[in-house]
């Protein structure tokens, strides 16, 4: 469910979404939990992504033979969708107390092309000094990077629909509805006021989250064993994403330094042509080999730091999001209980007064309810988590192994053979 | 002719207590000393002092006889020797200063403070073996502070610069440095790096045949206790004026004119010097970002590693914990590899290069002192050119009396017009071996550590395939 390596048209396993509602056993469910149980096909498909001043507006093709989306558009149609857009539509699955026992897939990062876009910038300011074949190769050794940081924001914001159209509940959401089949801009620019209050509305989650941490035990002991993990989890999974990064920005740099050294090795060579106590040891063809392989290098050097990134830094990146939404599931769960308990507690008040029993009595039912049927989701939900956790992690550091084998191996092979030329170019004189 | 004296008996030690024969590796030394004791000596020894002592004992093998090592023979702000340059058969001179030996080792080791506060500095073990006889010794281990090793260039500088010698310059006291160890930031690294680098620079003079027959440079391996130099407190900006000004003292100063460059050989070296030097400083810099950068991988390595570990520790699926658990390894193994090769970046790419950065100086000294010795060469012409108007005036003007005079003072500027004619004719022939010795040897050195460079690199490379060889059948899914 992460974002396969190279590119977005890999198939990209989704998580997948409900099983048949078996309540209880736990143990029981992981084998059902993959399994699909869909009515109707409603499928999505980003298929382009335009760049524009302040986003990215994503184009996205939709497939469904459900009734509600058919007799508005169609079976399949196209919307354009900015990323504020998939933010609003995040939000509102998250505020949405229908869903409190459901993982709400996380939302997408922000797409940021600043940094290679400054770059590129930066390299047409220089392009008067520096010969024409080294800004060549710079400008499309950025034009990669910013190709690969487009085709991770699609692929991210293409794996978050795709999660909530493969969910049982989630699919059939009004918003969803909206957001997939609304032809024009979606009005999300106005919530000022609304950020600010959901601003105001982290604050007091930040809050229940520190009486999360130092709770007294979760009566089941499914919930409780959740709740202590993933209080661990979060930090050492963060810390995991943070100290990854730093992996790939240090390969990212040797990379860069690599191609410093190969521009002066290349004035070197220029000027040591002139120079006969170099061509008598023929140190400017050597120079010029060093040249031509450098680059080499530092491909497979950048590509080390670059898959570390897609495979490794990504899979952290993505976890420290879900933990995100698996830590809110079970804020929700112990708010179901605190519901409960002050709802039992104002029942056996009116008891006492005699006053409004009935009420009371079916304010607490309704409390019952609701946590009940939040557990029951919230353990599917944790289980698949558990589930996928492991498939991902297992997948992703394979792939990780097995592409940095891969560019190790090559760099191993251009270093011998420009070695065999260095020695060769010794032995010719 | 006493600094002539001075250079040439002192010149090899070896020729004394050894015939040329025996001592192989140093052809080009015995040479020389060969030819200098036919010269013959004119003037007197004038003091001998005792040969100093050496902390390896043996001081009976310390020859009493080879009387000329007195000090004050080398005493490089004498006027006479400024005045007359060394005059010396040109074939001798080439031979003296082209030749390199390789007869003594220096290993430099335990770096460590000494003092408190602004007194502070670090003192370095420097340890000597050479096959050399008439040091009175094979080895010799003696202690010197950083200063110690920039007064022994001082001294060199001062006495064989105008005589166009390539004298390696000495590694700079940077503002960096004093603040390190006066404020007793015990930084490993910067330590490391120094002592390295005074390592290499102490083993280039040695191979510089003339240099080590210099007195001071045999103190300074040998002797227990040296005077402290006293001019090199200073950061190095200062230190450099001060070097320029006793070249200005050896070689009369007058008025300075601009030498109109008749030899083209040296206008071409002139002209690339500081060309060649920016590209070097560019590539040192450039390399040495890159063994930063590859320490900082090393490290970071190391914390994905730990990370990898707190990780595993938490997770409760124990076949994902075990594979957490080998990234662990593997990233702490690979910290190491990128760690060792850093090191090797630094000492075995960036700074040999910042090295031929510092060379390129010491090129410019000879280029510089060319220059004052061809002016001093002029001012004595013109010398000599006022004395003959001075006669012909006298003569118009019928005063005999004077002429006589005024003659014998003619006859003085002509021998001293000859002599510094000589001295910059000898000096520039010295000059253009000394320059090309040193070409030949950079080119051929950066040839070798470029290609050292790639094998470290495919080294590192090749243990980190084999880590992921090993790491990949663990994280593969046997499901």
């Amino acid at each position: 469910m992460l974002a396969a390596a190279d590119s977005i048209d890999d198939d990209l396993p989704i998580e997948n979404s409900e099983s048949d509602p078996v309540p209880d056993p736990v143990d029981s469910l992981s084998e059902k939990v993959m399994e699909q149980a869909l009515e109707g096909k409603l499928e999505i498909q980003i298929t382009d992504a335009v760049s524009e001043k302040e986003t990215i507006k994503f184009k996205i093709q939709v497939k469904s033979d459900l009734q509600s989306y058919t007799e508005s558009r169609g079976r399949e149609f196209k919307v354009e969708r900015t990323h504020h857009e998939f933010s609003w539509l995040h939000s509102s699955l998250s505020e949405n107390q229908m869903y409190a026992g459901y993982l709400i897939p996380p939302k997408p990062q922000k797409p940021d092309f600043s940094s290679p876009s400054k770059q590129l910038h930066d390299i047409s300011e220089k392009e008067e000094k520096l010969p024409k074949e080294d800004i060549a190769f710079l400008k499309t050794d950025l034009e990669d990077k910013y190709l690969a940081q487009f085709k991770k924001a699609v692929s991210t914001h293409e794996i978050f629909l795709n999660r909530i159209c493969q969910h049982k509940i989630l699919r059939n959401d009004h918003d969803l509805r909206i957001f997939l089949t609304f032809d024009g801009e979606l009005n999300v620019r106005s919530k000022n006021t609304k950020e600010r209050l959901t601003g105001w509305l982290r604050k007091g989650e930040m809050a229940i989250q520190a009486a999360f941490n130092d709770r007294v035990k979760d009566p089941d002991p499914f919930f409780e064993k959740n709740r202590v993990f993933i209080n661990e989890y979060e930090l050492r999974i963060d810390n995991g994403k943070r100290k990854s990064k730093e992996v790939t920005k240090e390969y990212g740099l040797i990379s860069k330094e690599l191609m410093a050294i190969m521009v002066e090795v290349k004035r070197m060579a220029a000027s040591e042509a002139k120079n006969p106590e170099a061509r008598k040891i023929a140190l400017e063809r050597c120079l010029n080999i060093v040249c031509r392989d450098l680059p080499k290098i530092q491909k497979w050097e950048g590509r080390m730091g670059s898959d570390t990134e897609l495979k490794l830094v990504d899979l952290m990146r993505y976890y420290v999001a879900e933990t995100e939404s698996v830590k809110e599931l079970l804020i929700r769960r112990q708010q179901s209980l605190d519901d409960l308990d002050r709802k039992n507690r104002d029942l056996e008040a009116a008891k006492i007064k005699n006053k409004n029993v009935q009420h009371f009595e079916a304010r607490k039912t309704a409390a019952v309810e609701h946590k009940d049927k939040l557990a029951s989701a919230g353990k599917e939900e944790l289980v698949r988590f558990e589930k996928n956790r492991e498939e991902a992690f297992v997948k992703n550091l394979e792939e990780h192994a097995a592409l940095q084998l891969k560019h190790s191996r090559q760099k191993v092979n251009v270093l011998e053979n420009m070695i065999k030329a260095l020695e060769a170019a010794e032995g010719e004189l | 002719m006493a600094d002539l004296l001075g250079d040439d008996v002192f010149g090899d030690p070896n020729k004394v207590n050894a015939a040329p024969s025996t001592d192989t590796s140093d052809v080009f030394a015995s040479a020389v000393s060969t030819q200098e004791v036919s010269t013959p000596v004119p003037v007197p020894v004038p003091v001998m002092t005792p040969a100093p002592a050496v902390v390896t004992p043996a001081p009976a093998a310390v020859p009493k006889s080879p009387p000329k090592q007195s000090i004050d023979l080398f005493a490089d702000e004498s006027p006479a020797k400024s005045a007359a340059p060394a005059i010396q058969p040109s074939n001798g001179v080439s031979s003296a200063t082209s030749g390199s030996v390789n007869d003594i080792k220096v290993i430099i080791s335990d770096p460590r403070k000494a003092g408190d506060g602004i007194g502070a500095f670090m003192v370095f073990t420097v340890k000597t073996e050479t096959s050399r006889s008439g040091w009175g010794g094979k080895v010799f281990e003696v202690n010197r502070r950083f200063s110690d090793f920039l007064g022994l260039y001082e001294k060199l500088a001062g006495r064989y610069q105008h005589k166009g010698y390539f004298i390696f310059p000495a590694p700079e006291k940077s503002i960096s440095s004093f603040t390190k160890v006066k404020i007793g930031n015990e930084d490993d690294m910067f330590v490391q790096r120094r002592q390295q680098q005074l390592q290499r620079w102490i083993n280039n003079i040695a191979k510089h045949a003339a240099l080590t027959r210099d007195i001071d440079f045999q103190g300074f391996l040998t002797q227990d206790t040296i005077a402290p130099a006293t001019s090199t407190r200073a950061l190095s900006a200062a230190g450099m004026l001060r070097f320029v000004g006793k070249v200005e003292n050896v070689i009369t100063k007058q008025v300075t004119q601009k030498m109109p460059e008749t030899d083209s050989w040296f206008e071409d070296r002139a002209a690339s010097v500081d060309n060649l030097q920016a590209q070097l400083k560019r590539l040192s810099m450039a390399s040495g970002n890159l063994s930063v950068h590859r320490r900082e991988l090393g490290l970071s390595s190391g914390n994905l590693a730990r990370a990898s570990n707190m990780l595993a520790n938490a997770e409760d699926k124990q076949d994902l914990s075990r594979r957490l658990a080998n990234v662990g390894t593997i990233y702490e193994n690979l910290g190491e590899i990128y760690t060792d090769l850093s090191d090797k970046d630094l000492y075995d790419f960036s700074e040999l290069l910042s090295d031929q950065v510092r060379g390129l100086d010491g090129i410019k000294n000879i280029l510089e002192a060319r220059q004052k010795m061809w002016q001093n060469w002029q001012s004595s012409e013109q010398g000599l050119m006022k004395k003959r108007d001075t006669v012909t005036r006298l003569q118009a003007t019928g005063r005999t009396e004077k002429i006589p005079g005024a003659e014998l003072e003619i006859k003085e500027w002509e021998t001293k017009a000859a002599t510094s004619k000589k001295g910059f004719e000898d000096m520039t022939a010295v000059a253009k071996k000394e320059i090309n010795t040193w070409e030949t040897q950079r080119v051929a050195e950066t040839k070798m550590f470029i290609l050292k460079w790639m094998k470290h690199m495919l080294e590192a490379e090749k243990k980190v395939v084999a880590m992921w060889e090993k790491y990949l059948p663990k994280a593969q899914n046997v499901k």
